[in-house]
């Protein structure tokens, strides 16, 4: 493969990159955009857009929400746990004034708020137990994909199947016992609302601090970055907490174009369901099926659906951001027992993300960006599935507590 | 990069592009492409071309609906519409999109409100969010029109919810922004 040299600086390294790799999915990004616009419309094409971006954004500063829990779970360091809450920090700030608006740009909005119930309980531990078996959440698993992983790509495949097994079983799940959907800035205005999100995201960020000084000393010092500039952006590593800001503002984009925010593993049972009826299995004939936003999505073309058409956009723009690092489809070869882990991890995921109404985008950043207290609900749900799921990785031959 | 592994997302790819491919044919190709349509019939001024159908002013009055044209799910033509209730999770009027792919994600009005029960707005959740900004889909009268009306093409509540110019019947079911009945067009018995 041909790699090309840039360098931003004289003083500093440059970087190599595999341009045939990067050509190929700069163009392959660029025409899938130019059909979707052509297939449906323009606004898909932007919500598309907006997904390149956030994979690029994913990868490039490996914003993963599994490894930051689980360095601070095994290492006690909070640096990235903290970076995810100021992006939700910074996201809330604008969603929660907007939603109160309703139509902050003519169109109505409408956030990520929902029950509060059994099925968020459950759905969220078994969530945060599959993202460990797993290696990567639900944006985690996009990018990494895009990345060139195998193994990714397995878990992928497992994530599909357990979010239509999750669609044929959510209603079962919605008759147990649950409260309405309740939201802060609903509860208690505007600012009440913030206040009591930032309080919150403050508090768990301050116990990030006091665990990691009380292990170390001292916080993580941000290391220092091998590249700068151009060569910084196109190669990375970003920074993590600038990437947290991009992703908020994507995020905040996402709520105003879309009109919901930024949420994936809808997709991910639409695609199962598209898939499960080709093969002759009468998805159409289940509840979840026959609801009417179900029902649209699923009588409609995969590309009008914008969790899917932006899933679309993260995947190949992470695929382009791994091209430009030099670092697409590192290795294929993987043991057994990884394999096992990424399947059932998967599946916990699918199964999981279905019952609390999303993933750690739909549910933790959008859930919490909007004041929806399932949002906080699955947070800590997740992450005690979480912890669990790191105990449980040395039985497939992964890192666990112990390395 | 290894050999294996472009083989294997080449593969992917391909697979995933060719599904996609055919699942927007599939379901772009269910509308009739006519080189020379006819002119859609224009209904007289002033008549409803929907009458007796589930685009009237009270949808869930009377069950003009012989046979049930939305089939599972939400029926508002049912002789007990609420059989099936579609705001128990999946379905949210209250939404800038009710007929979004994800409307559980993002329901403000949840469990508390109901269109079908006796008494919907019993207890109103949805006053703070309320996509229809003056007029509420909770309020004492649900079915006055909308002064801002977040339904788009299609309009229940508006006092001529089947005027020629947002006709839910027509032949291209311009209802795309909120439809409850999906791509089967209600008023085709009629």
């Amino acid at each position: 493969m041909s790699e090309t040299t840039l360098k931003a600086r004289p003083d500093v390294p440059g970087f190599d990159f595999d341009k045939g790799p990067a050509a190929i999915t700069a163009v392959l990004f660029v025409v899938v955009g130019i059909a979707i616009a052509q297939a449906v419309d323009l606004h898909q094409a932007v919500l598309y857009g907006l997904g390149g971006l956030l994979g690029i954004s994913l990868y490039h500063a490996s914003f993963g929400f599994t490894g930051g829990w689980r360095r601070f779970s095994v290492e006690k360091r909070g640096r990235a746990m903290r970076s995810q809450l100021l992006m939700i920090g910074v996201a809330a700030a604008a969603f929660i004034p907007m939603l109160a608006l309703g139509s902050p740009l003519g169109n109505p909005i409408v956030g990520a708020v929902a029950p509060v119930g059994t099925s968020v309980l459950v759905g969220a531990f078994m969530f945060g137990l599959g993202m460990q078996l797993g290696g990567g959440c639900g944006s985690g698993t996009l990018f990494t994909v895009g990345g060139g992983s195998a193994r990714m790509l397995l878990t992928l495949a497992f994530f599909i199947i357990g979010a239509v097994i999750g669609t044929a079983h959510l209603p079962m799940w919605l008759e147990l016992p649950s409260l309405p959907p309740m939201s802060v800035g609903r509860e208690f205005g505007v600012a009440g609302g913030l206040a009591v999100t930032f309080g919150g995201l403050a508090l768990v960020a301050l116990m990030t601090v006091i665990v990691e000084k009380r292990a170390h000393g001292s916080l993580e010092a941000t290391p220092k970055a091998p590249r700068a500039g151009l060569a910084r952006l196109f190669h990375g590593p970003w920074p993590l907490v600038w990437t947290g800001l991009l992703l908020a503002g994507l995020n905040i984009a996402t709520l105003l174009i879309a009109g919901h925010p930024w949420s994936i593993t809808f997709g991910f049972g639409l695609w199962g369901a598209k898939i499960a009826q080709g093969i002759g299995i009468p998805v159409e004939t289940w509840e979840f099926w026959n609801w009417a936003g179900p029902a649209k999505a699923l009588g409609n073309s995969v590309l009008e659906d914008n969790t899917s058409v932006m899933n679309f956009g993260i995947v190949i723009g992470a695929a382009f951001a791994a091209a430009l690092a030099g670092k697409f489809a590192p290795k294929v070869s993987v043991p057994m027992a990884s394999l096992l882990a990424a399947a059932i991890g998967g599946l916990l995921m699918g199964y999981g993300a279905r019952l609390a109404f999303g993933c750690n985008i739909g549910a933790f950043f959008s859930g919490i960006a909007s004041g929806s207290v399932h949002g906080w609900l699955w947070f800590v749900l997740a992450f005690a599935g979480s912890w669990v799921g790191i105990a449980l990785r040395p039985a497939f031959g992964l890192d666990g507590f112990r390395k | 990069m290894s050999e294996k592994n472009t083989l294997l997302f080449g593969a992917v790819f391909l697979a995933a592009t060719g599904a996609v491919a055919l699942d927007h044919y599939t379901h772009t190709a269910n509308v009739p492409a006519i080189a020379n349509p006819a002119p859609a019939k224009r209904p007289a001024a002033g008549a409803n071309p929907c009458a007796g159908n589930p685009c009237a002013a009270n949808p869930c009055g009377a069950n003009p609906c012989g046979a049930n044209p939305c089939g599972a799910g939400y029926n508002p033509c049912a002789a007990n519409p609420c059989g099936a209730n579609p705001c128990g999770a999946g379905y949210n009027p209250c939404a800038a999109n009710p007929c979004a792919a994800s409307p559980c994600g993002a329901n403000p009005c949840g469990a508390g409100y109901n269109p079908c029960a006796a008494a919907p707005c019993s207890a109103n959740p949805c006053a703070a969010y309320n996509p229809c900004g003056a007029a509420n889909p909770c309020a004492a009268s649900p079915c006055s029109p909308c002064a801002a009306n977040p339904c788009a093409a299609y309009n229940p509540c508006a006092a001529a919810p089947c005027a020629p110019a947002s006709n839910p019947c027509a032949a291209a079911n311009p209802c795309a922004a909120y439809n409850p009945c999906g791509a089967v067009n209600p008023c085709s018995a009629y």
